[in-house]
């Protein structure tokens, strides 16, 4: 058993006990959320010295730093909503965590096609989209005062997963001399961005709430959140955002 | 022609067309999942498609006609004659000029002492106007992309020249204008470095040091190189030996570098030379120190090249052997031998005057959404009575109305 795997259990322990604590005793649910964003945050510390490289290769690098930037948002998104927030955020988080299990934790090293600032960028501006599409919808079930700052974050994860798309439709065509292919991971992506914008005009244009709107948009993130794990799920070939190395033979060096 | 427009703007028809549009991308991705993305592309170029695409881009086109007026109005600071606001806590002027200093609104008297109007981001509405805009662009980009880009890949060796001529490229883009739009790109390839993950098949490093128009650079998977106006990328990698023919009387039938595809190992590849009627089959074991019956392949790096080559004349096998490099195998009379192993690579050479379009287009939607989302538009109207004050807001759904000028929750919200 590598060493991530007792960490990653710890630390989903304390998530769950955060969301236990959450509806009781609101002090110890941050206490949770910050002591798993910094394990994280630790984790990741130690992996970027070993492999030499920022977190952004491998699906479950991609996973602990989406968490721990989910987390990281959750704690003075907290202060604003109160009471019992962190439910939704230490809930994703724990289940983000327990999709760990099912990757290879060994550090990798970057591909070349991985050597660029270009796609570091396109890596963080998923991460953005990532928690600012989360933070919208756990807003959009607490409803009231809180649909506006909703709408707000939908507005930034809008912009973050534009972006993410502009910069991979440039990177597209430094590598593969196109900017947009009909991979399955490029689809899903681009369903999800027409659906939020769908979602963004229903509120826009008829004034329906995001409150309203908040199984469409459980729907929406689960596109999204699809477009961004599938790739471990197809076939050798069929999608070149490899981000897992599960597929690869051999027992690295 | 109002009607018409109002018809093909309408927020039913945006329904529709996103349903069908949801539809489609459904369809695409279930076939993605299963079929090779060419054949999903072309899919996606039929009929039902283009109609969309076409239906699409007129709805954007007549959405942005009818509301181009009522942005406009939204970023106008006269006074809303329908609204009468709600009663506020700022009895003066001093107030009303201490409370946007506050809030750090810039205010503006439209009556001197009687009516102000504070705001921010004014012209943040027209985001949205700048984004679909810009979204029009990109089937621009597209039409001009058909009809100048050229696309051509082809497999190059070290230590030779790539003249760019028709009959070097493996396959082109388009088959039939290729050589009236390419542009003639000439280079040398002087040396292809790769380095590899241990033993997998996991490069860590490809770069090719490439010499053209009296300059040497450095050639990288995410760093193409420009050449007479195209772009020229590093796709791949691979392995080819040199060889040399004798005859019986040992004298050179043939001899040069070869063009063949032994990468990743244990790929087969054949070629045949002019003066022979042999056809001659290699496979390549980079590091290879197993038994000669049985390589076992260490890694990818060319450490202990070991090659196993087999001669056919038509469907007899003349020979067959493991060689080293320098090792020769007799068939026929004749002998086979390859004395080095090259690296070669394949290139991308690419032009498409679609792309600076794209990237306008793209740009300039990204810069109408942060217009719309990171600086929205507040407008806020006091009217001092002499009896009190009343407030009138107009609120972007984005922003966080100042409560400084309130006391309260503020209430009203734009339509946009």
């Amino acid at each position: 058993m590598t060493p991530e795997r007792p960490n990653v259990a710890a630390l989903m322990a304390c998530c769950a006990a955060g969301w236990w604590l959450a509806a009781r005793r609101p002090s110890g649910a941050r206490y949770s959320a910050a002591a798993v964003t910094l394990g994280i945050a630790a984790v990741l510390g130690v992996r970027w010295a070993g492999s030499g490289h920022p977190p952004v290769f491998g699906t479950f690098e991609m996973d602990m730093a989406e968490t721990c930037l989910l987390l990281a948002l959750a704690l003075p998104l907290d202060r604003l909503a109160g009471g019992r927030f962190l439910r939704g955020p230490l809930i994703v988080a724990f289940l983000t965590l327990a999709h760990t299990f099912l990757l290879r934790t060994e550090a990798t090293p970057l591909t070349i096609s991985e050597q660029s600032l270009w796609i570091d960028l396109h890596a963080v501006l998923a991460w953005c989209a990532w928690v600012c599409y989360f933070h919208a919808l756990f807003f959009a079930f607490q409803g009231g005062g809180d649909d506006d700052r909703a709408t707000r974050l939908l507005g930034y994860g809008f912009l973050a997963q534009s972006a993410m798309g502009f910069v991979g439709a440039y990177y597209g065509t430094l590598l593969f001399a196109t900017a947009w292919s009909w991979d399955p991971v490029h689809i899903l992506g681009l369903l999800s961005w027409l659906l939020f914008a769908t979602a963004l005009h229903f509120r826009l244009f008829f004034g329906v709430t995001l409150h309203r709107q908040r199984y469409f948009i459980v729907f929406l993130v689960t596109v999204f959140v699809l477009s961004a794990k599938l790739a471990m799920f197809l076939r050798p070939g069929q999608s070149f955002h490899v981000f897992e190395m599960g597929s690869l033979a051999g027992g690295g060096p | 022609m109002r009607r018409l427009i109002n018809t093909l703007g309408s927020r039913r028809l945006t329904a529709y067309l996103v349903l069908t549009y949801a539809a489609f991308l459904v369809l695409l991705f279930v076939w993605a999942a299963r079929i090779p993305a060419a054949v999903v592309g072309n899919i996606s170029r039929t009929a039902p498609f283009i109609c969309a695409y076409i239906a699409a881009a007129i709805h954007l086109v007549c959405c942005l006609m009818i509301f181009l007026p009522a942005t406009m109005q939204r970023t106008s600071l006269s006074l809303p004659a329908d609204d009468p606001g709600e009663p506020v806590a700022l009895p003066d002027a001093r107030a009303v000029e201490a409370a946007a200093w506050r809030a750090r609104l810039p205010v503006r008297w439209i009556e001197p002492g009687k009516t102000a109007v504070l705001h921010r981001n004014r012209w943040s509405p027209l985001g949205s106007i700048v984004f679909h805009t810009a979204l029009l662009l990109i089937p621009v980009a597209v039409a001009v992309s058909l009809a100048t880009r050229v696309r051509g890949e082809a497999w190059v060796v070290e230590s030779h020249a790539f003249e760019g001529t028709r009959a070097e490229y493996v396959s082109v883009e388009p088959a039939g204008g290729f050589e009236s739009r390419a542009p003639r790109v000439r280079l040398e390839v002087l040396a292809v470095d790769a380095a590899f993950w241990g033993d997998r098949l996991f490069f860590t490093d490809l770069r090719a040091l490439v010499a053209a128009g009296g300059a040497q650079q450095w050639m990288t998977l995410p760093g193409p190189v420009r050449i007479d106006g195209a772009r020229v990328t590093l796709r791949g990698f691979n392995y080819t030996p040199s060889v040399e023919i004798s005859g019986p009387d040992g004298r050179t039938v043939h001899a040069g570098d070869l063009n063949l595809r032994l990468f990743p190992p244990g790929n087969e590849d054949s070629f045949t030379v002019p003066s022979l009627p042999h056809r001659i089959f290699v496979r390549l074991y980079p590091d290879s120190s197993g038994p000669q019956a049985r390589p076992i392949n260490r890694g990818m790096g060319l450490a202990e090249p070991l090659l196993h080559v087999a001669v056919t004349l038509g469907k007899r096998l003349a020979a067959h052997g493991w060689l080293r490099p320098g090792e020769a195998l007799a068939f026929d009379g004749h002998t086979v031998a390859f004395p080095r192993i090259l690296k070669g690579g394949d290139i991308v050479v690419h032009r498409d005057w679609g792309y600076p379009i794209l990237w306008m287009a793209l740009v300039l939607s990204f810069a109408g959404l942060i217009m719309r989302v990171c600086f929205p538009s507040y407008r806020a109207w006091v009217l001092l009575t002499g009896e009190g004050a009343r407030l009138v807001v107009r609120a972007d759904p984005f922003a966080t109305p100042p409560r400084l000028l309130y006391g309260a929750d503020p209430g009203g919200r734009d339509d946009p």
